[in-house]
């Protein structure tokens, strides 16, 4: 009896696999890429456990267990980029995450057609600049020489090390983010402002609600689901703090400051005396938490009854 | 209709691709350069260098370019195919291709001892054969005088770095001093009061910085500078001056390893740094200076009172010309250049070994490639080869006088640009076409450069070592140099960035340095240990 | 009463709009004039730039740093590059992306939630780049377009756009036609194209820009003198402009120019491009993004 069930099943399960041979057909050339070019690669992390020799290969290079790890543990360098890495993130859900919201609320309250959009195109631009120009731009405007400097001393005030000084550096990392792009996440939140049923709005105006009532009651609670959205995806990605632009950013003085994970895999992979191992070992670490908070991140929301990120299996049509 | 054309244009374009791939998959292994029957190379087969190295410029033929680089492949019967390396990551990139065991059939490599032993071990780079300094004699020649190369054979057992050698006749010193100098306003200086000498130490250095800043002698205002520098050179000017190991450990005179950085010289550097730093004698933010920048403000903008900055005998006279043309001043009478030392008066320096960068080959790098190359390191290495390697051609830009002096027939002035360089007259010009003398041995005789220059540069280096006792500037600790472990290759730190957070940091300058002292032991001890354990005594 | 009460709210939302207005113009201009601070000192002598310190309009325009740009001739290296990314890399990737999406955006069927896993894991695991250029190595695509092309083929995160926006379209359209007897690949590219246009124009704008400002695989992949890219060409300039000596090697002698001047130049020619084509694609991504990252 429960044999014949077993093949039943089988036999069910292979004549979906064949009902379904085309959209299999549609998957091959991405899974075939993802194989090649993710998959493969990825027994590279096994060097986390392994010592590398390069002429042995990753597949030949020796087993060492957890010392890697130990060493990874040993180096206090490695805590405090950790720690920087989480604190510079709430940082950055704090005063970043917000600044797109309220754009689109300002913006979406603009009436004139012409202005919206030439505002919105200035905005979402800088966005696609890669950070090693708007760091230079930056650079540019904020030295001691530069433009802001400038018009700081026209105005009789002292000039600001904008770029050195630590104090301001976590400051200067929120704005020159925002800057570069705030504007693009807005034209998220912006969609979806344009998703709202506007008889909703109409028929809070019959009632006498003014616009900031409308804004606080119908247009902030009507993009709640991309709010959410957006906020696992920004947990999800603590463990990354924007490596390029930190990178592109930073200066001797500023270094300790912005020393996140990233900085301190990507210095002692490349800046001292090659040692891959160690580096996949602190870069298995990174994605093993990333995996974490992302994960429950996702189970949170799912658990306030907002659909995650990624679509439920049960959900899945 | 339409619709089918989309599919038909989807599948066109992929098949494209596929078809691309395969082509250039293909003959990616082989040059497509069809070889040239040169006259002169008749009896030599053509063959193609793959070589990589900084100081090249990127997508610049390096085989036919000008006349310089096409007399060369001529000569040789060669293609040089360059690979362009910055000077910001070109570490980062030869380490990644050497590791992969797929490096360039050549490469001009910045020596680390911990990746080089590695690369050694795993034979990821080639050993010379057994005979090589019979058959290439000159090579060797100049091999022997770098001293680093005759000690890493020792310690490797064998040949797998030809070091390129600074100086070859024209040793300025030995322990051989560094080419940074103070260069300092000779004008400003005197309205000031600030005497003109030929060394300074570091606090007189800061004294004429505050002086500078107090009076702005050049009416300078805002931006006035009193002394630019750069991260590194900062460093180089208040720590490393006053500190031999200021980035390194040593052996103590009670014969035991220590770390420089917990030396109390390295400690007094860091508060004549600070001092500089707080008084507005440094640029407040004198970090953010990219590369050699500070330079600028000195010789081209002239809002710095001084600098501590390059001062290469061949760089001295594209310097001086610099400041003339773009502040419109003699710089024979403006520009003080002067060595700095340590409070105690003393030259503070570890031995400058006598190379910069090596030459390393590919492992499965062909006989004939490598036997050509070698050939063209060994006519490199004759006077004539040198020569032509530094000055350019022989009868076109430079030629012998009835007395056997060399005189140059270039006129910069005539030609309206320089010799070398981007815009030179030969842009390939430089360390690409195989160097093994560096420019510098020759900078001391260049007829293209003032004679008081060179004078004044050989006088610059000389002194520093004469002003030094064996303690303050000492030779090469071999044994400290060639160990390696596990420990060491982690306790590396860039200790100018270091250094340089430090005293930007708030608060107390000592409790800083301490608590990061007390951060960084943790990597640390584990080398002292194993440095007293085998080599302390 | 009622009017009254009318009119002080008009007031009041004026005085809202108002506010807004000058924020947000505030906000544009604080965008807008580092950029044009940017193209003043690119067209500035170096005299001017160093004598005034808020550059917006130079005084004697110059196309000195222009021509020594484009004289140093990395630039132009770096454009045929980046077009060859463009030209061969984009429709790969719309390609491998449109494909997998609209397959992983079909209703049940078996083994769809390994295969969602299967995309994902990879957006928190990667080997790194040594097992990467081991196997371009193997591939034989080491020093050519081919390993910066295929290396970034799918952006996960823009495939679950992509797919989210799949999904949101009525089944009953595919349902239909594959009654009608049209297989998957015929209705992807029949049927679901056709009603998709502003997600494949959004993707499309950003694999391109992505692609435009390739540089990290490019370094590491490509060696050949003659296939730098744009960015790295771009970054040489802006930190490499003058050959630097920090390891205190003695150089050729070489010219001096108005650096700045030649960095803000290539700063500007690297961003034109972007800049002439993004306010046409622009009203695009509202639509694409409406449906593809939100759950409609």
């Amino acid at each position: 009896m429960e044999n014949t069930v077993q093949v039943k099943n089988k036999n069910s399960l292979l004549r979906r696999m064949w009902k379904a041979r085309e959209i299999y057909m549609l998957l091959i050339p991405g899974i075939i890429w993802y194989i090649i070019f993710a998959y493969i690669p990825m027994y590279g992390l096994t060097l986390a456990f392994k010592t590398y020799k390069a002429n042995l290969g990753i597949f030949g290079s020796p087993w060492v267990g957890m010392v890697n790890f130990t060493y990874v543990f040993r180096d206090p360098a490695f805590f405090e980029s950790v720690w920087k890495t989480l604190y510079i993130n709430a940082g950055r859900i704090l005063f970043q995450f917000p600044v797109p919201i309220i754009l689109a609320l300002m913006l979406n309250e603009v009436r004139v057609g012409r202005y919206k959009k030439i505002v919105q195109t200035i905005f979402t631009f800088p966005h696609f600049l890669s950070w090693i120009i708007v760091a230079s731009i930056m650079i540019n405007i904020l030295n001691m020489q530069g433009m802001v400097n400038g018009i700081i001393r026209m105005i009789g005030w002292e000039p600001i090390n904008f770029l050195g000084s630590t104090k301001i550096f976590l400051p200067m990392l929120y704005i020159t983010e925002n800057w570069k792009s705030a504007g693009w996440i807005m034209i998220i939140y912006m969609a979806a402002i344009a998703g709202i049923d506007t008889e909703q709005y109409e028929s809070a105006q019959l009632d006498g609600a003014s616009r900031l009532q409308q804004i606080w009651y119908i247009t902030l609670p009507g993009i709640q689901s991309t709010i959410v959205v957006m906020f696992i995806l920004a947990i999800g990605n603590i463990m990354n703090a924007g490596f390029d632009q930190i990178f592109n950013i930073t200066n001797a003085a500023t270094v300790k400051a912005g020393e996140i994970l990233d900085m301190y895999i990507y210095r002692i992979t490349f800046q001292s005396a090659a040692d891959f191992s160690f580096s996949s070992a602190v870069s298995l670490f990174r994605s093993v938490v990333n995996f974490i908070m992302l994960l429950l991140a996702d189970r949170v929301c799912k658990w306030l009854g907002a659909e995650g990120l990624f679509p439920s299996p049960r959900k899945m049509r | 209709m339409k619709k089918s054309l989309r599919s038909a244009w989807f599948a066109a374009a992929l098949v494209m691709i596929m078809i691309l791939a395969a082509c250039t998959g293909g003959s990616g292994g082989e040059s497509s350069t069809p070889s040239e029957d040169g006259g002169e190379g008749e009896e030599l087969p053509h063959v193609t260098f793959t070589y990589a190295s900084v100081q090249g410029i990127e997508g610049y033929d390096y085989t036919a370019g000008d006349d310089l680089a096409k007399y060369y492949s001529e000569k040789f019967n060669y293609t040089l195919e360059v690979t362009a390396l910055n000077w910001d990551n070109w570490n980062d990139r030869l380490r990644i291709w050497i590791n992969s065991g797929d490096m360039p059939d050549v490469a001009v490599y910045n020596y680390i001892h911990a990746d080089a032993a590695s690369f050694v071990e795993q034979g990821l780079i080639k050993r010379l054969p057994d005979d090589w300094k019979e058959r290439w004699p000159n090579v060797a020649a100049v091999y022997e005088k770098t001293s680093i190369g005759p000690k890493m054979e020792e310690v490797f057992g064998g040949t797998y770095f030809i070091p390129r050698a600074r100086f070859l006749d024209n040793l300025p010193g030995d322990p051989l001093a560094n080419h940074p100098s103070l260069y300092l306003r000779k004008d400003w200086a005197e309205a000031v009061g600030f005497p003109i000498k030929s060394t300074y130490t570091i606090s007189e250095v800061i004294e004429f910085g505050k002086l500078i800043k107090e009076h702005d002698p050049g009416n300078v205002g805002d931006r006035l500078i009193p002394i630019a520098e750069n991260t590194n050179h900062a460093v180089e000017l208040f720590v490393a001056r006053n500190s031999t190991y200021f980035d390194s450990f040593y052996k103590d005179e009670d014969g035991t390893y220590k770390w420089g950085a917990t030396h109390e010289d390295t400690l007094e550097g860091l508060k004549l740094f600070k001092e500089a730093y707080d008084s507005g004698v440094l640029s407040p933010d004198f970090y953010t200076v990219t590369d050699e920048q500070h330079g600028d403000y000195f010789l081209m903008t002239g809002f710095a009172g001084a600098t501590f900055f390059q001062a290469p005998t061949s760089a001295l006279q594209n310097n001086y010309n610099t400041f003339q043309t773009n502040l419109g001043l003699d710089p024979y009478e403006h520009i003080h250049m002067a060595t700095v030392l340590g409070e105690d008066g003393y030259y503070h320096q570890r031995d400058l070994i006598n190379y910069w960068g090596m030459i390393i080959f590919n492992p499965d790098i062909s006989d004939e490639k490598f036997e050509r190359y070698m050939d063209i390191l060994e006519y490199n290495a004759t006077r004539e080869g040198y020569l032509t390697t530094v000055l350019g051609l022989k009868g076109i830009d430079w030629d012998y006088d009835e007395n056997g002096n060399i005189i140059s027939l270039y006129d910069q002035e005539a030609e309206g640009r320089p010799l070398g360089g981007p815009d030179g007259k030969y842009p390939s010009m430089g360390y690409l076409l195989g160097s093994v003398i560096l420019f510098d041995d020759f900078a001391f005789d260049d007829p293209n450069s003032d004679e008081r220059l060179r004078e004044l540069s050989r006088q610059l280096y000389k002194e520093r070592t004469e002003i030094s006792t064996p303690e303050t500037f000492p030779k090469v600790d071999w044994d400290l140099f060639t160990f390696d472990s596990p420990s060491m290759r982690r306790a590396q730190f860039n200790y100018a960035t270091e250094y340089a957070n430090l005293i930007t940091m708030e608060g107390d300058l000592e409790t800083n340095w301490r608590n990061w002292i007390e951060s960084q032991m943790s990597l640390v001890q584990p080398v002292l240990d194993e440095l007293n354990s085998q080599l302390g005594n | 009463m009622q009017q009254e009460a009318k009119s002080t709210r008009r007031k009041r939302l004026e005085l809202l709009d108002m506010i807004f207005l000058v924020i947000l113009t505030l906000l544009a201009l604080a965008i807008v004039i580092p950029f044009l601070n940017v193209l003043a000192i690119s067209f500035a002598t170096q005299q001017e730039y160093l004598r005034s310190s808020v550059l917006l309009v130079p005084m004697e325009m110059t196309l000195e740093n222009y021509k020594a740009l484009f004289q140093d001739g990395r630039i132009w290296i770096g454009y045929r590059t980046t077009l060859l990314f463009l030209l061969f890399g984009v429709p790969l990737n719309m390609f491998l992306s449109t494909s997998m999406a609209y397959g992983l955006s079909r209703p049940d069927f078996p083994f769809k939630r390994f295969f969602v896993y299967f995309v994902v894991l990879t957006m928190l695991f990667s080997g790194g780049i040594v097992p990467m250029y081991l196997l371009m190595r193997e591939l034989h695509l080491i020093n050519t377009i081919w390993s910066v092309v295929l290396v970034y083929g799918i952006n996960t995160f823009y495939l679950i756009i992509m797919m989210n926006y799949f999904r949101s379209l009525p089944n009953e359209i595919m349902e239909s036609a594959k009654i009608d007897g049209a297989g998957e690949w015929r209705i992807l590219f029949k049927i679901v194209l056709p009603i998709s246009m502003p997600i494949i124009a959004t993707m499309t704008l950003f694999y391109s820009v992505d692609r435009w400002n390739e540089w990290f695989n490019a370094m590491i992949f490509i060696r050949k003198n003659n296939l730098v890219a744009l960015q790295l060409a771009l970054r040489s300039i802006v930190i490499d402009s003058q050959i630097s000596q920090q390891l205190n090697v003695s150089n050729v002698q070489t010219d001096q120019r108005f650096s700045d001047g030649m960095k803000m130049a290539a700063v500007i020619v690297t961003m034109l491009p972007i800049m002439c084509v993004f306010p046409f694609l622009q009203r695009y991504f509202v639509k694409g993004m409406l449906v593809g990252a939100i759950k409609a």
